[in-house]
């Protein structure tokens, strides 16, 4: 991710760090108000980040800075409790011997507010998510949306300059997910901290975000809006995210495509050099004979599988070129789509964007 | 999902297994040796015509260790096929043990008085081979400055005797009652063995012990005498309970001349 | 799981568990079935009793609070500590398990005795431990101890680490974390930790006589007096003992229903 130097952004980390086996190397800036969803795979140095930020964790070079004051600069790393941070994770982690006020009420209580003025803030954070009739619960009597509520209404209720939600949604079912996603999208838009939200499902970062950063292998491979990452992947793992078939190629300027496999996209705009260059599934049409006529991709393929999404079929292809195609489910009886079979595979000219890599 | 936090580790286990097989190997450095074997003494009646045979199990008082342990290997050597077996223990815990079937050929006791719960349905013989009186036992720095029994009952002086329950304890107490004094014991222990290590240890400044056991510590500790007028004597009965005639050797050979000289030596009165 | 069948693999294992079964429980039965019931009360009521059941009353509870303030924050370090030493203080907490007790109590009058490494510079200040009361508590305390620090370490090993990091990240510093979440969490771990320790404590023999020796009212618990009382009146170690007994059955008997799965 490129930053400018002239005008700090309020939320200013480089956090460095090696842990196990990768060296975490992730660069974030925000300003108050927004949120940063961060993806990428499992074991790439996404919870790695979140922990710097916590202050669980120490960096051992870059900046940690929020606002005018420096949380870590790599020598001297202020403990988590004298952090302004709030932190929520997938199992929600509530207090199990603490009622949902209690939980929501520890974090006054630990920054020395009394009692009783604790407990008013927990109220008040609890009615903010629309619990303030289960205050008196144990957690073990609460649903788990019902528990992620509490625990997100607990990471507020210290005022955190800096809020973490490490998949905050992952351990909930569909039905409830949905449900809470909502419910979260609508308390983070009164929330004018910096949220980094750390997720792997493309939808929360789609819909709760508005900068989205790519970790893979502890480095950032894609920075940018939803919009951006949406149009222009920049990075294998951002393309199955985002549901494009990225490839990685030379181009000349009569749009022709030599991809790294040695396949060969023919595009009507053409961008010369080092390019990307994606075509969506839902472009690619399947015929059991070699097409006639005006597509100008053509390609011999195998299908390699088949996998059932709606009404609609994802078949994947390996040949000429490996992609995936979507198809209606009608056309998987009407062609006879089985693993194995060998087909071919168009797509139009004008459907393949490039762009420079 | 799940924080990168560390797991709770699992190979912590070896360290732990190797330490408890440590121990137990320690522990099984101190085991007993094994049972007594009863088997092969029966039709030996006229012991003087040929080699005797068997093995003799000896229970004998805790004071006794030292000389038995000399008999023992004496009468091994002079019967080669016989085993003696010794055991020891206080008096009154030995005669306890034979009540509940303890298998025991000889019983050697301090003091007739312990002899009296013995079940007098196993008693072949008894005669006496000892006497033994008491002393006071000092570590040799003698850190209380004993010199004669009063000097237990100054204050601040740790005494150590055996437990009422045992001849030693029973003697003592009536030395202390005999001397009119009435000593700070800190401590009833099981046997005379186990007060007298305490004063070995320097733990206590003085036990009350028997003469013989203040001569088997050799210079471990320092032995004090007890007036006569105050001294309790002891006669050591022994106690033939086996027929066979490897046992009644044994008996035979403690009461010859040799055998009360060995026993003697070991700083026990004629009986 | 019942399958049918298998009459011999039910012979080749059944006899030797009935033995072994039998191995466990015919002491005990007979210990129960020598005992003179309706003497039991007046027994324990004899002026030798009272001062050997209060004096391990004291000393156990003692033993127990020992425990609670010193093995609590040991299990503390322990479970949270990642470094390669800690597998060693575990192990070395686990040998007094396993050592003979009276081993251990040659090691305590090796260190607490008047000419011990510990004991000798307490010798000048007055302080002489052997032959004390505080000797038995020592003695219960160095066989007792790792039973406590083992259950409460794995309890508190139990505790997800994540719940740490929300608690320090909502302002509590990490003794505050122990004090409100760690602590409550793993009271059930405590619990029955002292009363495993407590019922180790009751039953200690070997340690206590070789280091403590043997007092009436000072340093002669319930376990010393059985062993004495065994050679005078045996009808009495045996009501001792079936009270001894009967404490460890309630304290298993309390363990199981409520902590030990």
């Amino acid at each position: 991710m490129s930053r400018t130097a002239e005008s700090p952004r309020w939320l200013d980390a480089r956090v460095r760090l090696s842990r196990g086996a990768i060296d975490v190397d992730v660069a974030l800036s925000a300003e108050p108000g927004q949120v940063i969803g961060v993806l990428g795979p499992n074991g790439g140095g996404k919870t790695t980040t979140v922990l710097a930020l916590a202050g669980v964790l120490q960096i051992s070079e870059g900046l940690i800075r929020v606002g005018e004051r420096v949380w870590d600069d790599g020598s001297r790393p202020l403990a988590p409790e004298e952090r302004a941070v709030g932190l929520m994770l997938a199992d929600s982690l509530l207090f199990p011997h603490l009622s949902a006020l209690d939980n929501v009420a520890y974090g006054p209580r630990s920054r020395g507010v009394d009692r009783r003025r604790a407990r008013d803030r927990a109220r008040a954070e609890l009615d903010r998510v629309g619990l303030a009739d289960r205050a008196r619960s144990s957690p073990r009597e609460l649903s788990s949306g019902q528990q992620a509520r509490v625990a997100l209404a607990r990471a507020l209720a210290t005022d955190p300059q800096l809020l973490l939600l490490d998949e905050p949604l992952a351990a909930l079912d569909p039905d409830t997910r949905a449900r809470t996603r909502s419910d979260l999208a609508g308390r983070l838009a009164a929330y004018d901290g910096v949220t980094v939200l750390v997720t792997h499902d493309p939808l929360d970062a789609l819909t709760l975000a508005d900068h989205l950063v790519f970790v893979e292998d502890g480095q950032v491979t894609q920075a940018g809006t939803p919009a951006e990452v949406l149009s222009e992947p920049r990075s294998a793992y951002v393309g199955t995210v985002v549901g494009l078939n990225l490839y990685a190629g030379q181009g000349d300027s009569h749009g022709h495509v030599r991809t790294a496999d040695g396949g060969l996209v023919v595009t009507t705009s053409p961008t010369e050099g080092s390019v990307w260059a994606t075509i969506p599934p839902s472009a690619v049409s399947l015929h059991l004979h070699e097409p006639e006529g005006s597509p100008r991709n053509a390609w011999r393929v195998r299908i390699a599988s088949v996998t059932m999404q709606g009404q609609s079929a994802r078949v994947g292809l390996v040949g000429d070129l490996a992609l995936t195609a979507e198809v209606t489910l009608e056309s998987v009886t009407a062609l006879g789509l089985q693993v194995g079979r060998d087909v071919w595979a168009a797509v139009k000219a004008t459907e393949v964007r490039t762009y420079p890599r | 999902m799940s924080l990168a936090h560390p797991a709770p580790a699992r190979r912590r286990l070896l360290p732990v297994v190797v330490a408890a097989f440590a121990a137990v190997l320690l522990a099984g450095c101190g085991s007993a040796p094994s049972s007594a074997d009863g088997t092969g003494q029966r039709g030996w009646s006229d012991a003087s015509a040929a080699p005797l045979q068997g093995t003799v199990t000896v229970l004998a008082a805790a004071s006794l260790t030292e000389s038995f342990d000399q008999l023992k290997n004496d009468f091994e050597r002079a019967h080669p096929g016989v085993t003696v077996e010794t055991s020891y223990g206080s008096s009154s815990t030995l005669v306890q043990q034979v009540d509940n079937g303890a298998p025991a050929s000889v019983i050697a006791l301090a003091g007739t008085a312990a002899a009296e719960p013995l079940d007098k349905s196993l008693v072949k013989d008894t005669k006496n081979f000892a006497t033994n009186v008491l002393e006071i036992a000092v570590p040799p720095s003698n850190p209380a400055g004993i010199t004669s029994i009063d000097d237990l009952a100054k204050a601040g002086v740790k005494v150590v005797v055996c437990a009422d329950t045992v001849p030693c304890g029973k003697a003592a107490h009536a030395t202390f009652t005999k001397a009119r004094i009435v000593p700070n014991v800190v401590s009833k222990e099981v046997d005379v063995k186990a007060a007298l290590a305490k004063v070995k240890l320097a733990e206590a400044d003085a036990a009350i012990v028997y003469h013989s056991d203040v001569v088997a510590a050799k210079d471990a500790v320092t032995g004090v005498p007890i007036e006569r007028r105050y001294n309790t004597t002891l006669h050591y009965p022994v106690i033939t309970l086996a027929d066979d005639a490897a046992s009644r050797a044994f008996v035979a050979y403690l009461l010859s001349e040799t055998g009360l000289a060995t026993v003697q030596s070991f700083g026990f009165g004629a009986p | 799981m019942r399958y049918a069948g298998r009459w011999r693999s039910r012979i080749t294992l059944g006899v030797p568990a009935a033995a072994a079964l039998l191995l466990l429980v015919v002491p005990l039965v007979t210990l129960l079935l020598r005992a003179e019931w309706a003497r039991i009360p007046s027994d324990l009521a004899t002026p030798n009793v009272l001062p050997a059941l209060r004096l391990s009353l004291t000393t156990t509870s003692s033993t127990a609070v020992l425990c609670l303030i010193l093995g609590t924050p040991l299990a503390w370090f322990l479970a949270r500590s990642e470094h390669r030493t800690t597998g060693w203080v575990r192990a070395l907490l686990t040998v007094p398990l396993v050592l003979p007790p009276v081993v251990g109590g040659v090691a305590l009058l090796m260190a607490w005795g008047r000419t011990g490494l510990v004991g000798q510079h307490l010798t000048p200040l007055g302080i002489q431990i052997p032959f004390t009361t505080v000797a038995v508590v020592l003695a219960e305390t160095f066989v007792a101890m790792p039973y406590y620090v083992l259950a409460v370490e794995g309890a508190m090993r139990g505790l997800d680490p994540r719940l740490e990091s929300v608690a320090r990240t909502l302002g509590a510093s990490d003794m505050r974390y122990l004090r409100t979440v760690a602590i409550p969490l793993v009271l059930p771990g405590i619990a029955s930790g002292l009363a495993l320790a407590w019922a180790r404590a009751l039953g200690e023999f070997g340690a206590t006589i070789t280091f403590a020796g043997n007092f009436q009212g000072r340093t002669q618990t319930l376990p010393l007096l059985v062993y004495v009382e065994l050679e005078r009146d045996p009808q009495i170690a045996i009501s001792i003992s079936i009270m001894l007994l009967a404490v460890s059955v309630l304290v298993l008997g309390v363990l199981r229903g409520r902590w030990l799965r």
